[in-house]
């Protein structure tokens, strides 16, 4: 298949902008020497969607990116945007020519342009040049920046700008050229715990408002789950799970997802049916199991009941440390089994350590089978 | 090496020596990545065979001295046990050593009381603590002799109270003198820099731990400096070995002196290339060493360049003789041979100057500085584009060739020259003067080079082409602009340090094509100070002139 050609069986047409996925990589892979840095990955970004790939460092998460923007060269697999292919394999078009936009890490605002100018750096000159023409692209320079909430910074430099600024002015660069996809590298890593989270919310706002499509790398589960639509979690090189954000909380693939996103312990159980036999009781099962499992318990699943008097017949465990963070605590409680777990509470209530407790599970649970 | 303001003023008053500190690099933003972009399939052509091209010419002088020396045979041996050899090596050493430690004891309190204490008008002094280094060496040493030489200016005074002679300025103790004045200031920059670098929590821990301010120092701030101390006293060593003019001047048996006597007068070729490997070996050794020194000099910067300033020690009753101090150290180094000059360019007036000559002079130097930066920072180009953007061996090798020249004393490179253009058509030519120099000069192009091409990262470019630029387009409307500044303030570098330049202009100089540098040289030879006055009082003039408005800049940014 040559470059630029469409995709065998798809129905879109010339100019790219049809149904289908906005982006669609297709067993990306990339070798450093002897070692594979991305091994077989796919992605898929619908338009309007945000997608979000999540691993821990060095999993290849930046090199895919890197992959898809064309700054790399694909020792295989293939890349259309807009349902136009732009690499297959190490043949590719180059990064200009991807429609791909791209805010990077460190932003890379030009330092030797104004934000106007840095904004505009994208923008189709035309041939004239003529009046007319700067008119609207100072008009596109203006809407940009009214976008991201920058209006009247035209004429700053970039080291004029806070690091809030400088990051929305690097997505307004990014956005006003119409990419078809808009890739963000990790961009609010730079930016103090503080003003990341208003930044992050702001950034959403804007992907939104303007319908873009986007993937966004991030090693924080946290940024991926609360901004994405999907989340794609990374592990060497591969998409393990790729998945809306609560189902991927809920229902992970496997343990390293299930503890990667979030806090997981586990609780050893017997399968029988949708119903599972463990310390903590029968408890619902999301699916169907049988013989020795492990009950994935996120600690926000485990009720506790004060047994305030001292004289509740069920209480199974008591409550040996408790840590207090404002919107919730955490306590840790050992069953009466012996078994250590941790708990996640609203900050209301009074449990002590010290205090007999009562705990139960919540919902329906998700089980792995038994890890030798 | 160099970098885009506001560091730039200290880059500039830095002739022909390696650049003081590698934290220029490290005080680019956190997001700069500046570790070279490793690009697949190796470096393009047009750009490998230029750079292989450069780095063979500016190999010439050491192929040329290696040939000699294999040439020569068993000969080279017996020239160099000689008991002459080994008396120079040993001046040399004694000199290099003698220096270092001196510029040590002279610069280290320096440094502490202008960056450390209440001392009034700080900032003035800092700058003036700096200048000596505008001075060229063998000005400064001509300074030296026509103040305290037998025909000199004190024995002219001194001669009206009975004072028949003074003690003889010549030789160890005069060569000795004016080299720890003019080279003080490489080991008061590099202990500056690293005082402001330091954390001053560490001390206030130490003084938390009941140590005295003394102490707190001895114990703590000094260990923390040592890096520091050893390379700056290393660069003023490297340069006394590879200095010319001053040993020259005050007659001393040194490396250079040896060699330009051996070629000058007995005209033994063979002896001088002998003497110049070997004084090439011994500044590569103080080269090595002090690349190794300075890279754990950058270990203190670990914090970064945002760390909390220290508060000031107060002087209290010491702060009349911290300013007996400074004022005496800036005034043998840089009020001595202005007012010496000065007081034998009043004297010239007299006599009338010939404006003519000097403007002529003037017109050489700048014209020959010209050309040689503009081939300096052309040939430089390829070479730094190899070391910043294409990692691995190739980019490696590249950056070592643009360390190689300063290995090279300018006496070793005017040699060789002159003998490769004794067989060439060019012999006694502007074009083979202008090679020389771009030659000799070459490393303080391709390091400003390299790094503003380091500075500016392959992140910008892959933005520009993420925006729909073209590669061309993107070094064209990024890497250039974004560039320019540096490779400018470079190319003024090799201009200021080429108008400098004594040996290789005084060798290489087309028969009647007098240089500022020239000039004051052979008068200085006649001991006709009234007419070396003037053209050394210009040249110090050029030289000090961007430092200082530079340093005006720095103060005006804050």
């Amino acid at each position: 298949m040559t470059v630029g050609a469409r995709i065998a069986g798809g129905k879109r047409t010339a100019g790219g902008e049809g149904s289908g996925p906005a982006l669609r990589c297709d067993g990306l892979v990339k070798r450093y020497g002897t070692t594979t840095v991305v091994d077989g990955l796919d992605i898929v970004a619908e338009p309007g969607e945000l997608v979000a790939l999540l691993g821990p460092s060095g999993c290849g998460k930046t090199t895919s990116l890197r992959l898809i923007a064309g700054f790399e060269e694909l020792d295989g697999g293939t890349v259309a945007v807009g349902g136009r292919l732009v690499a297959d394999g190490p043949r590719g078009e180059p990064p200009e020519r991807r429609r791909i936009g791209m805010v990077f890490q460190d932003y890379a605002l030009f330092p030797h342009l104004s934000v106007a100018r840095n904004v505009a750096f994208g923008l189709p000159k035309g041939a004239g040049g003529g009046r007319g023409e700067g008119k609207e692209r100072a008009a596109r320079v203006a809407t940009a920046l009214a976008t991201v909430g920058l209006a009247g910074l035209e004429e700053r430099m970039p080291h004029q700008l806070s690091g809030g600024q400088q990051q929305r002015v690097a997505l307004a660069r990014a956005m006003a050229p119409k990419p078809t996809v808009i890739l963000l590298d990790e961009p609010f890593s730079n930016l103090d715990a503080e003003l990341r989270a208003s930044v992050r919310a702001e950034v959403r706002q804007i992907l939104a408002a303007a319908g873009a499509t986007a993937v966004l790398v991030t090693h924080d589960q946290e940024e991926a789950l609360s901004l994405a639509d999907r989340v794609a979690v990374m592990r060497a090189g591969r998409v393990l799970q790729a998945a809306g954000p609560e189902e991927l909380y809920h229902r992970p693939v496997d343990r390293w997802v299930a503890g990667f996103v979030g806090d997981a312990q586990f609780l050893p159980g017997e399968g029988t049916g949708r119903r599972i036999a463990t310390e903590l009781g029968d408890l619902p099962a999301h699916a169907a199991t049988a013989g020795p499992v492990d009950v994935m318990l996120r600690p926000e699943a485990l009720r506790l009941a004060p047994d305030t008097d001292g004289g509740d017949e069920d209480a199974n465990a008591e409550v040996l440390a408790r840590a207090f963070y404002g919107h919730d605590q955490l306590l840790t409680l050992r069953l009466d089994t012996g078994r250590i777990l941790r708990s996640r509470l609203g900050p209301y209530g009074g449990i002590r350590p010290g205090d007999r407790v009562r705990a139960s599970v919540r919902g329906a649970v998700l089980a792995f089978p038994r890890e030798e | 090496m160099l970098t885009l303001r506001p560091r730039a003023a200290r880059a500039t008053i830095l002739p022909g020596l390696p650049g003081l500190g590698r934290e220029e690099t490290r005080a680019l933003g956190a997001g700069a990545s500046l570790r070279p972009s490793r690009r697949r399939g190796g470096p393009p052509v047009a750009i490998l065979v230029p750079a292989v091209l450069v780095g063979l010419v500016a190999a010439l002088p050491l192929l040329y001295l290696l040939m000699r020396a294999v040439e020569a045979g068993g000969g080279v041996w017996d020239l160099l046990v000689r008991p002459r050899t080994a008396r120079v090596l040993a001046n040399t050493a004694l000199l290099a050593t003698a220096v270092a430690g001196a510029t040590t004891l002279l610069a280290v309190p320096l440094a502490w009381l202008t960056t450390r204490t209440d001392l009034p008008g700080r900032r003035v002094w800092a700058t003036a603590a700096a200048l000596p280094l505008v001075i060229p060496s063998y000005v400064g040493a001509l300074a030296v002799v026509a103040a305290l030489g037998p025909r000199g200016m004190f024995q002219g005074w001194l001669e009206r109270f009975g004072v028949e002679k003074l003690p003889a300025i010549y030789g160890f103790w005069g060569a000795w003198l004016t080299l720890t004045l003019f080279t003080y200031p490489y080991v008061f920059l590099a202990v500056r820099t690293a005082l402001r670098g330091l954390d001053p929590a560490l001390e206030e821990a130490a003084r938390c731990l009941n140590r005295g301010p003394w102490r707190t120092f001895v114990s703590c701030t000094l260990p923390q400096l040592r890096p520091a101390i050893a390379a700056g006293a290393l660069l003023a060593a490297l340069y006394s070995v590879g200095d010319f003019g001053v040993v020259t001047l005050l007659r001393f048996d040194a490396f250079t002196r040896a060699i330009y006597v051996q070629y000058g007068s007995v005209f033994n070729r063979a002896s001088a290339s002998a003497l110049a490997l070997l004084l090439v070996l011994f500044a590569a050794a103080l080269l090595l060493a002090e690349a190794r020194v300075r890279g754990r000099a950058s270990f203190h910067r670990v914090g970064g360049g945002a760390a909390r300033p220290a508060r000031p020690v107060p002087l209290g009753r010491w702060r009349l003789p911290a300013l007996a101090y400074c004022a005496g150290v800036v005034g043998l180094a840089l009020g001595l041979p202005l007012a010496v000059l000065g007081y034998w360019f009043v004297r010239s007036l007299g006599q009338g100057i010939d404006v003519a000559e000097l403007g002529a002079a003037a017109l050489h130097s700048v014209t020959l500085g010209g050309w040689t930066a503009a081939t300096a920072t052309l040939a430089a180009l390829p070479v730094a584009l190899l070391a910043a953007r294409h990692g691995g061996r190739v980019g490696a090798l590249a950056e070592r060739v643009g360390f190689l020249g300063y290995a090279l004393p300018g006496i070793v490179v005017a040699l060789a020259f002159v003998a490769i253009g004794v067989r060439t058509p060019f012999h006694q030519t502007l074009p083979l003067l202008v090679v020389a120099c771009a030659v000799r000069f070459l490393p303080q192009a391709i390091g400003a080079t390299r790094l503003s091409l380091l500075q500016i990262g392959p992140r910008l470019e892959e933005a520009a082409r993420s925006l729909g630029r073209s590669q061309a387009g993107a070094v064209r409307s990024v890497t250039v602009p974004l560039a320019r500044p540096g490779v400018l303030t470079g190319a003024a570098l090799v201009l200021l340090t080429t108008m400098k330049e004594l040996p290789t202009t005084l060798l290489l100089s087309p028969t009647g094509y007098d240089t500022l540098a020239t000039e004051i040289w052979t008068a200085a030879g006649d001991a006709a100070y009234g007419a070396a006055a003037a053209p050394a009082l210009l040249l110090i003039a050029v030289s000090a002139l961007p430092t200082l408005l530079l340093a005006a800049r720095d103060r005006a940014e804050g």
